[in-house]
């Protein structure tokens, strides 16, 4: 399951459970509607595949040609593997430790 | 050792996931090592799925946990042969401006797995992807820690 809240609310988008290739679809309509410098919470997020990274750097080119970012704080452990694996850890702010 | 058939869907992923936790349920794998499970199941799968035959039957998953470690195969019949562990390697050093979503599946799983082998039987048109993934620590690096981005240890 994934759950993302705080989409419209201006602060934090908070982000739980998996991000798969399942979910992937329904995470991209959501993120498309962000704008701006973008704190994403990942602190309950669990998991991540290829897809789920798509997303994630998807959106964050499209928000950084506008002068805006997507932001990761409180990424778990071996979500941070992932990240390093991909080499995204040199394109994202990955913020402190989960 | 447990064994399921899945449709050829990406939406089979809600299955898989919880087939793969009850098979998983008495290893001694900590979560990290859980989810490489998971991440190597989820990317195989999917790019068996990305390249289905029309009328290819259902891919099956087989799980087996032994020494800590949790030993899977995916049996993939009616296709040609396709050998993930020969997939071209990745570059994970471009800029953002040069970075575009997919191409990492499978770079992931031979990162996160601790062996992977292919073999088809050209009589049957069966492929099978085999792989392990070992306890953390049973691996090269301490649990936790990435290996330095570029070292893949896949067994060809």
């Amino acid at each position: 399951m994934l759950s993302i809240d705080g989409i419209d609310a201006g602060g934090a988008v908070r982000i739980a459970g998996r991000l798969d290739a399942a979910q992937a679809p329904t995470a991209q309509s959501q993120f498309d509607r962000l704008a701006g410098v973008v704190t994403l919470d990942c602190t309950h997020l669990d998991y991540i595949s290829s897809a789920g990274l798509g997303v994630l750097l998807k959106t964050h080119k499209r928000l950084v040609a506008g002068a805006g970012a997507l932001r990761l704080q409180g990424v778990k452990p071996h979500i941070r593997d992932i990240f390093e694996y991909s080499g995204f850890d040199q394109i994202f702010d990955l913020g402190s430790a989960g | 050792m447990t064994q399921q058939a899945f449709a050829r869907r990406v939406d089979a992923l809600a299955a898989i996931v919880a087939f793969t936790d009850a098979a998983l349920a008495p290893s001694v794998l900590d979560e990290a090592r859980r989810q490489a499970v998971h991440l190597a199941i989820e990317e195989l799968f999917t790019n068996m799925v990305k390249y289905s035959p029309a009328g290819a039957p259902k891919i099956v998953i087989e799980i087996s946990c032994s020494d800590g470690a949790a030993n899977v195969t995916l049996i993939d019949a009616g296709v040609e042969p396709f050998d993930p562990t020969r997939a071209p390697a990745v570059r994970t050093d471009p800029p953002l401006e040069r970075r575009e979503p997919g191409g990492l599946g499978l770079h992931l799983t031979r990162q996160l797995v601790d062996s992977i082998h292919y073999e088809h039987d050209a009589e049957h048109r069966e492929g099978r992807t085999r792989f392990r993934v070992d306890p953390a620590e049973a691996r090269p690096t301490a649990a936790g820690t990435a290996p330095a981005r570029g070292d893949d240890h896949a067994q060809h």
